[in-house]
């Protein structure tokens, strides 16, 4: 069994064109499975990217196991320990499934034809693709074609496991196997998972970390970004003014975040309220860029 | 005789005698019975994974021709996969590459030999070219990202998939050299000049996505050949022993070019 | 229960292509021939993927099956040589020893073993246990000496010279046997 991978972020800086998509993040990951929450364009999947080696970021530093990430010869080392879910994996349309997943497997060192079949079907099963072994990966329905870029993530059990929005395009029942595989893997890896949705974070994760224009706003347990909006979250019979977020209830009542007025009944915060309070004060609605 | 539950349990637990074991071992070469009784204690989970193995190796993709002829002739079963691997429009470049040194052939029939053999040689190295630009290289991958933060990603790959583009360009370049009817060595003189334009494509590449670096070296090769057909008023002047040296003075510095800038194989998510 | 016409109009079944029969034939023959390689190779990741590389194999040749043979001693010579290969790949890292006979109790453990009878039986039951695996190796597993000194991790050479001493002693054995029961 793995190790999970020890990564150090450092100030990492990232720019593309004229959009900083990384504004000096620190990060510091042991285990278990993280969440990077935030809207989108918050810097999500830079991060991922750097941290996968798919890009070199501008300024900072990111260690993974004491491995440079910018320097060339730890950048295989590297890529051993690692797996990999593209925000938009694609793959060669006439490829069949076992194909694209023996074709990454090859390139992730396994040699051996026997060995390698058999990491092939035990990924494949992983994710519920075993039946499908020779289907064309055109004629996979979204879910599927994800949930095969899940699958070649795992190959070779890696102590670094990155998986960009893998619960995009999943019907739920897909959605509910995939939490329990995230989950499992967190014992021997490091899992970090990018979504902007507020209940997959809260399903999976022991940590949250909440991007926000590139910038780390929020590092802790998803009851601790509840918490966040402790004492501000409270239910008005009428839309108010002048707070963080409001929405309407299915009993014509509003939930509202913010800062209460004297007297109301406040509620308990859930990690949606956290979050959305967390968003209100770092950045005011459409101000900030 | 009847099987004997204790030795067969015995047996899996390593405790067995010498006797024993000699007497099972024997039983088991020529008994059914005993077969079937030592098969019902292994652990169903255990074989069902293997089992899962096997099916999936009977629905592994079957090697290709030209996969199967280069594992015979000793090299890797891992790398000739890597090879063989469906490329996208693979078929497409081959069929197109065939058909556009045809028609060089046909609109020159008639004319004067060396004509036929010029168009020929300016068209031949263009083959790889595309191959690299729009079948094997860098970005022409579906699953690029993936592939490239592999350990085998970045260069390595890189080099290997244009490999394989000369390769199948050799095949290809060899079959429409047979029509050429002029039999003289300069028919052998696009080889050099082929793995050149390749290089370059690639060192222009670590600049720009390699679609536009392929075009741009096709035509850079083209004018070049025309230019200096017209100064030597020679039709393959370019394919003589100066042009050969030019070749071989733009494939070391493509390859300079290319160690230099390795890193930029190795992302996976262009800068720009 | 199992008889060996069953195995083989499966095994017909197979080279037609059928999967279902496939998925019996290995039912009824995975476990033994894992847990019988277990016997000969300590690393069970290694005794699985032999017993893969056998089915594989199957699929592919269940053709080449004489019709009229033991399915099971056809799948048993199919299963230690993909053993034997397995154990070659992983060189350089140092090959399994072989562990048939590292458990076995000494010789003091006199039990009397009803039903094995013949040259064989008496050698396997009184010989050093370097001498015997190559005899099993040979005789029972039915391996020429050059894939013996494979799955056994010795040279050739040394296979046939232990063999050589194995029939000597054997014969030696008998004689004795026999002018005791004289």
């Amino acid at each position: 069994m793995n190790r999970p991978a020890v990564v150090l972020a450092h100030g990492v800086a990232k720019r593309w064109g004229s959009t900083q998509a990384l504004a000096g993040v620190d990060l510091r990951l042991d285990g278990g499975v993280t969440t990077l929450l935030g809207p989108n364009g918050a810097g999500k999947t830079t991060m991922l990217r750097c941290l996968a080696t798919a890009t070199v970021p501008d300024a900072g530093q990111i260690l993974v196991d004491g491995l440079d990430v910018g320097e060339r010869s730890d950048r295989t080392e590297i890529r051993r320990r690692l797996g990999y879910l593209p925000q938009e994996p694609r793959f060669s349309p006439k490829a069949t499934v076992y194909e694209v997943v023996d074709y990454l497997a090859i390139l992730k060192e396994h040699h051996d034809r026997s060995r390698r079949h058999r990491e092939v079907v035990r990924v494949l099963r992983l994710v519920g693709l075993d039946d499908r072994l020779d289907a064309r990966t055109a004629a996979l329905s979204t879910g599927m074609r994800r949930r095969l870029g899940v699958a070649q993530a795992l190959i070779g059990s890696p102590s670094l496991l990155l998986l960009d929005e893998p619960a995009t395009a999943l019907d739920p029942e897909e959605r509910l196997s995939l939490r329990e595989q995230i989950s499992g893997l967190g014992a021997s890896s490091t899992v970090v998972v990018s979504t902007h949705l507020t209940d997959e974070a809260a399903a999976i994760s022991a940590t949250v970390v909440v991007l926000v224009d590139g910038a780390v706003c929020f590092v802790g347990p998803p009851v601790a970004l509840a918490a966040a909006a402790a004492g501000r979250v409270w239910v008005a019979p009428t839309a108010p003014v002048g707070v963080v977020r409001s929405w309407r209830l299915p009993d014509g009542s509003y939930r509202v975040v913010g800062e209460p007025p004297t007297g109301v009944p406040l509620v308990e915060p859930t990690l949606e309220d956290g979050y959305l309070w967390l968003l209100g004060t770092t950045r005011p609605a459409g101000t900030r860029r | 005789m009847s099987v004997d539950l204790d030795l067969i349990h015995r047996y899996r637990r390593s405790t067995l005698t010498r006797d024993e074991l000699v007497k099972v071992e024997l039983e088991l070469q020529r008994s059914p019975a005993w077969r079937s009784a030592l098969n019902d204690t292994v652990d169903a989970h255990r074989l069902g994974a293997t089992w899962a193995a096997v099916e999936g190796s009977l629905d592994a993709p079957t090697p290709s021709r030209l996969e199967r002829a280069a594992t015979r002739l000793g090299a890797p079963q891992h790398l000739t996969r890597i090879m063989g691997a469906t490329p996208n429009l693979r078929r497409a470049w081959m069929v197109s590459a065939v058909v556009l040194l045809l028609f060089g052939l046909a609109v020159s029939n008639g004319e004067r030999e060396t004509a036929t053999i010029a168009l020929f040689l300016s068209i031949a190295p263009l083959v790889p070219v595309f191959g690299v630009g729009l079948v094997y290289g860098p970005g022409a991958d579906p699953a690029h990202e993936m592939a490239t933060v592999t350990p085998m990603g970045g260069l390595r790959l890189v080099v290997l998939r244009t490999l394989m583009a000369l390769l199948t360009s050799l095949v290809v370049v060899g079959i429409a050299a047979v029509l050429v009817e002029e039999r003289s060595i300069l028919i052998a003189a696009w080889l050099l000049p082929a793995v050149a334009l390749s290089a370059a494509t690639l060192a222009v590449s670590s600049f720009v996505p390699i679609r536009n670096a392929a075009a741009g070296v096709a035509a850079g090769w083209l004018t070049l050949v025309v230019i200096w057909a017209r100064i030597a008023d020679d039709g393959v002047a370019a394919f003589r022993l100066p042009g050969q040296l030019v070749a071989a003075v733009a494939l070391a510095v493509s390859v300079a070019v290319i160690a230099a800038r390795r890193d930029a194989f190795s992302r996976a998510v262009s800068t720009t | 229960m199992r008889t060996e016409a069953d195995d083989r109009a499966l095994l017909a079944r197979v080279s037609r292509g059928d999967r279902a029969a496939f998925d019996e034939l290995y039912r009824a023959h995975a476990g033994w021939l894992t847990a019988r390689l277990e016997r000969r190779c300590g690393d069970p990741d290694l005794v699985d993927l032999a017993v893969q590389d056998t089915f594989v194999a199957v699929w592919k040749s269940a053709k080449k099956f004489r019709s009229q043979g033991d399915v099971g001693a056809w799948l048993w010579g199919i299963a230690i040589r993909r053993l034997i290969d397995q154990m070659r790949k992983r060189r350089p890292t140092p090959v399994e020893a072989n562990v048939l006979f590292d458990q076995v109790a000494s010789a003091e453990d006199e039990l009397f073993v009803g039903g094995l009878h013949g040259e064989l039986g008496e050698s396997l039951r009184s010989l050093d246990p370097d001498l015997a695996r190559v005899l099993v190796a040979t005789a029972v597993d039915g391996l020429t000496t050059r894939e013996a000194g494979q799955l056994l991790g010795i040279p050739q050479g040394t296979v046939k010279t232990r063999l050589l001493r194995a029939r000597r002693e054997a014969r030696d054995e008998l004689a004795r046997l026999e002018g005791d029961s004289r």
